[in-house]
């Protein structure tokens, strides 16, 4: 039978390579087991295996295969179900069991004989069902010291008595892990993998939780400056779609629209452009594991989206959203998004450049044409402000400026930044929007990663000041 | 879906509250995970909405209540060897317990929280959250997300993401391919030109005005069902483009498992959305031996079976008033293949208004004589009924002998039930047998046969008529039965059969003459019983009436009636006793004068008359009308 995972299409699939890993773990140890460290299935299976981890190593520093009690994860995902003619993962769990093991991590540089003698003294002992500390004690002791690789014990009653996050903390987990997500689903989609949805609901849901409950108005401009954040790790990509989720749910959240459509219509907004191919996109979220309404919404939205977000364009076709509440919003947020954020002259995105007031202005000029819907836009506008948290701003005297609270309009007070001379934060200073200006010239660009860590870390919960500063 | 800033709230109270009824309280807990142990095995094979989780349901809140009246939210840990409250293992006795526990543990789930409040909708809602984590276990079912879904707010969870050491934000993540800005870069920008900021703030107050409640209308009308309609609408464009392309097959089968999923979720609203799709595919692809073409019909197929069928009754308790439209057209999609299982399922089902709707809808499949025959004759009187039920909407001639068959059965629903059949066909068709039914046993079905009678164009019903009003037959039929009669007579406007009515005021009965004027009462216009009310009011009787007769005949007095009546009435302006008895019609008179006299400023003709009563009337009568006596 040709087997789906066979095919040449597959040949870089993470999620095969992670199948192969823990066989081939299973197998070499298995093998080592039976017929000692040096005879030739040894040295077949020692290329395998470093083949399969050289795939890892392309582009990661160490891989894990790790055992919570319930589930074997490789490179942090969890393996799920087996292939047919696969009978090794009840082994594997019985393995790691009755060696009171939770984990092994492989290093880039890692040696072939480091490999050898883990499994040696990992084949020493007889394999049961209970877990046992000692039993770990022992291959502890046995092991010599490995360069490359680390193992770790498994604590049968282990419960999580890791600290709780305050909500500040959770935003900032949430942000990071659905921008280092986007590039590793997008990988999936080109492998023609499924999308694993539940990571990202959660993520999205639990933002929701924080905008909705949160009595702290710092915490949302917390999230709106976090939303201005042009890249994360090099990625203008992921820092654009984890903008256009956070403005989807604050724009929804406005429109008092109910919680599980807010869901929805951020869901949609992180999967709407992480494939250029449409039909491929379309494709990916059709092709389900589960019942769900997030993905389907997300297909639909994937399937009508604009890439082209120049005036001429969005006047000509107007109708290029879904047509839904969720396409709607997601047109007013990803034009935000989009034009404030430079992009490469062959990107994906057409669009002019514009600061982040001019974008608003812009949004305004293009509602009074129908481009927009009126509400959605207005919706946007009362959480924006003339000024959206961190626009580059300047005041009279010349000092640039970073703006972290709204300016609702002309008139109140609000909150800069100051920069100094090094572009170093300075003061927080209370001004009128009509003691500052824009500055055209500052559309797209980018502060250095410190201004940025210093701008974040003056919106963090007190207490997590206090403990980072006792680390 | 609870609040992060709430978790860290909970965690930081049970570290603080002394628990002082902690026995009592680890009890409670107990019985609440014992009992959630034993929904998780029933998940398996149940459906949360079968009748055996409503008593779950109520012990559950009951349990629950007692806890939260000690404390306001009641929690359990979940360790990789078991689960705890307040760091004491719950000893569960139950093979079950181990698989429970791995939903927990496979969601990375640590605390599980019910909070005070909790409704037995939401614990109904969560039971389904463990039934597709516990059951769906290879597929993407995440209990964090799932009480989210259903918008459980008083059941909540602290797992892995919430928890973890604070770390400081690097440098490094905030890099871009973007060059980052030099500060002599910036601060060599020029800002825009003050001049601006005015034609700016004119910019924002071109707004365009909002309305948020065609908005929220509009937001309304476009919610979860017109997303998947749009995302199937695309689907099949899709596919019908591409019938062989490798990706398609997977979109259809998702199609094709969203369909039997809803359906078995007692979703029938989307189920059946997904299967009119499966239905335009199968329509429109050509190829017949193409997989998609044969998957989508293999699907079909499987919808049309008795199992399924067997399957959709299950979920059917306590289905929703809004899903019963659906839930009908579903049924009548299988009865095109299984019209007698549906039949027969349906009459099993308890809920009335589900069982009429499918009934109803099941009419449309129903072409065989032969089948009709066969439940015509079930020994069990209810399935006659039903079934003739569904007759009322299966108009078909061919089906009338079976009909008049039982118009006399020994069950006096199904002789209702059958005279309702038979009112849809032609009434002269089945004049003989409506002639039977007038004189039968049943209030009903005597009125649907003076109903059908009143459309009868041979004139021979006449005299069907007479029979009913006969003196010698008034013993067979009540009063009501004679004023329904006589409405339905009288509202079928064939003035051919007004004399009958019309002849009963003047009823030796006065019961009846009393019911019969009621009915010409509530017309609007009774001039076709003109000539008996003439008749009537002249006739020596009319002075020996009582109060009310008299007021129901004049109240007669409208429209085309008003002028022969007054005509009609001119003798009594000299009307008087005997000597000995000279104001014996003083009452008759004033009655009379009393109802003409208020209505004759808006009326000339009655004005006219009273002037003339006035005028020729006698010393009694010109009192009463100028107002002396």
């Amino acid at each position: 039978m040709d087997e789906r995972r066979n095919r040449p299409e597959y040949d870089n699939s993470p999620k095969k390579w992670r199948y192969n890993f823990s066989k081939s773990l299973f197998t070499f140890w298995k093998n080592v087991k039976m017929y000692g460290d040096k005879n030739e299935r040894i040295t077949e299976e020692i290329t395998f295996f470093k083949q399969v981890l050289d795939f890892f190593f392309a582009e990661k520093d160490e891989l894990s295969i790790l055992f919570d009690g319930i589930d074997i994860k490789v490179d942090k995902v969890r393996i799920r179900g087996q292939r047919q003619d696969d009978k090794y993962f009840e082994d594997i769990y019985d393995l790691f069991l009755s060696l009171c093991m939770s984990g092994i991590t492989f290093k880039k540089g890692v040696r072939d004989d480091e490999i050898l003698t883990l499994l040696a003294v990992m084949g020493k002992y007889p394999v049961g069902r209970e877990p046992k500390i000692k039993a770990y004690e022992r291959v502890k002791a046995d092991l010599p010291p490995l360069d490359h690789i680390e193992i770790y014990p498994y604590d049968p009653e282990e419960s999580g008595n890791l600290p709780i996050y305050t909500p500040e903390q959770s935003v900032r987990q949430i942000y990071c892990s659905l921008c280092r997500d986007y590039g590793d689903i997008r990988k999936m989609v080109d492998a023609a993998e499924s999308i694993p949805l539940r990571m990202t609901e959660r993520r999205v849901q639990d933002l929701i939780s924080i905008v909705s409950n949160t009595k702290k108005i710092e915490t949302i401009e917390f999230i709106m400056f976090l939303a201005s954040n042009p890249s994360f790790k090099s990625s203008t990509e992921s820092a654009f779609t984890v903008s256009n989720v956070i403005w989807s749910i604050l724009v929804a959240k406005k429109l008092k629209i109910d919680m599980q459509s807010i869901k929805r219509i951020a869901v949609s907004s992180y999967f709407q452009y992480f494939s250029k191919d449409q039909e491929k996109g379309y494709s990916a979220l059709s092709r389900m594991d589960e019942f769900n309404y997030d993905r389907i919404e997300a297909a639909v939205n994937s399937a009508y989206r604009i890439n082209d977000f120049s005036e001429k364009a969005l006047l000509e076709d107007r109708s290029a959203s879904s047509g839904t509440l969720s396409g709607e919003i997601l047109k007013v947020v990803s034009y935000f998004s989009a034009v404030t954020r430079k992009w490469p002259d062959n990107s994906f995105y057409r669009c002019p450049l514009m600061t982040r007031p001019q974008a608003v202005r812009s949004i305004v000029n293009l509602c009074t044409k129908g481009v927009f819907n009126k509400e959605i836009a207005e919706a946007f506008f009362s959480m924006s402000g003339i000024y959206p948290i961190g626009s580059i701003v300047k005041l009279f005297d010349g000092t640039p400026a970073v703006v972290v609270k709204r300016f609702k309009n002309f008139f109140e007070k609000s909150e800069i930044l100051l920069l100094d001379k090094n572009l170093s934060v300075g003061e927080r200073k209370v001004v009128t929007a009509e003691n500052i200006l824009d500055v055209p010239d500052s559309a797209g660009i980018v502060l250095p990663e410190s201004t940025t860590v210093q701008i974040l870390n003056t919106f963090l919960d007190e207490r997590e000041i206090n403990n980072e500063k006792s680390e | 879906m609870l609040y992060i800033g709430k978790k860290f709230e909970l965690t930081e109270y049970f570290r603080s509250v002394p628990i002082e009824q902690k026995a009592q309280l680890y009890r409670g807990i107990r019985s609440i995970m014992a009992m959630l142990v034993k929904v998780s095995k029933m998940t398996e094979i149940y459906s949360v909405r079968d009748k055996i989780f409503a008593e779950f349901t109520e012990t559950m809140k009951q349990n629950m209540d007692l806890i939260h009246n000690l404390l306001p939210f009641a929690t359990v840990t979940t360790k990789k060897v078991g689960f705890y409250y307040q760091e004491r293992k719950i000893k569960l006795f139950d093979e079950g317990e181990r698989k429970f526990r791995n939903i927990f543990l496979s969601n990375e789930i640590r605390e599980l929280y019910f909070v005070k409040g909790i409704t037995p909708e939401e614990i109904v809602n969560f039971f389904a959250v463990i039934q597709e984590t516990l059951n769906y276990t290879l597929l993407d079912y995440d209990f964090n997300t799932r009480l989210w879904d259903y918008g459980i707010t008083h059941v909540g969870t602290i797992s892995d993401p919430d928890m973890g050491d604070p770390e400081p934000w690097q440098e490094s993540w905030f890099k871009s391919d973007v060059k980052p800005v030099t500060a002599a870069e910036l601060f060599s920008m020029k800002p825009q030109n003050i001049n601006e900021l005015s034609t700016i703030s004119n910019e924002y107050s071109m707004m365009p005005a909002v309305d948020m409640d065609k908005f929220n209308k509009w937001a309304e009308s476009c919610g979860k069902d017109v997303v998947v309609g749009k995302y199937l609408d695309k689907a099949v464009k899709v596919v019908l483009a591409y019938p062989d392309r490798e990706s398609n097959k997977n979109i259809v089968g998702k199609i094709c498992e969203y369909a039997i999923k809803n359906i078995q979720n007692g979703d029938f609203i989307s189920g059946f959305v997904y299967i009119n799709n499966l239905i335009l595919l199968e329509k429109n692809i050509t190829d017949k031996k193409n997989i998609i073409y044969q998957k989508v019909k293999e699907v079909l197929d499987r919808v049309k079976s008795e199992d399924f069928l067997n399957t959709v009754f299950e979920v059917a308790y306590g289905i929703e008033h809004s899903q019963i439209e659906s839930f009908s057209k579903l049924l009548n999609l299988i009865s095109e293949e299984q019209f007698e299982t549906a039949f027969t399922k349906l009459c099993e089902l308890d809920n009335k208004d589900v069982r009429l709707a499918c009934l109803e809808g099941l009419a449309k499949n129903l072409k065989d004589k032969e089948v009709v025959q066969r439940f015509i004759e079930n020994p069990d009187w209810h399935v006659v009924r039903n079934f003739l039920y569904i007759l009322r909407f299966a108009y078909n001639p061919e089906f009338l002998p079976q009909v008049r068959e039982v118009m006399n059965h020994a069950v006096k629903q199904i002789r209702i039930e059958a005279a309702k059949v038979l009112s849809i066909y032609d009434a002269d068709e089945n004049l003989e047998y409506w002639e039977r039914a007038v004189f039968c046993p049943d209030e009903e079905v005597r009125i649907l046969a003076v109903e059908n009678l009143v459309k009868v164009r041979d004139m021979k019903v006449k005299s069907i008529f007479n029979e009913i009003f006969k003196p010698a037959n008034r013993s067979k039929f009540n009063l009501t039965d004679y004023e329904r009669y006589m409405d339905r007579i009288l509202a079928s406007g064939r003035n051919e059969f007004f004399d009958l009515p019309g002849s009963m005021i003047f009823s030796e009965n006065r019961e009846l003459r009393i019911t019969a004027l009621k009915s010409l009462n509530k017309l609007s216009n009774p001039s076709m019983v003109l000539m008996q009310v003439k008749r009537r009011l002249k006739s020596p009787e009319f002075l020996t009436l009582d109060k009310e007769e008299i007021d129901l005949l004049l109240g007669l007095m409208k429209g085309e009636m008003i002028t022969p009546m007054l005509e009609n009435l001119e003798f009594i302006f000299n009307l008087h006793g005997n000597i000995f008895n000279k104001n014996k019609y003083l009452p008759l008179k004033k009655q009379v004068f009393g109802f003409i006299m208020p209505r004759a400023a808006k009326n000339i003709a009655m004005r006219n008359w009273i002037e003339k009563g006035k005028q020729t009337g006698d010393s009694e009568t010109r009192s009463i009308l100028e107002g002396r006596i």
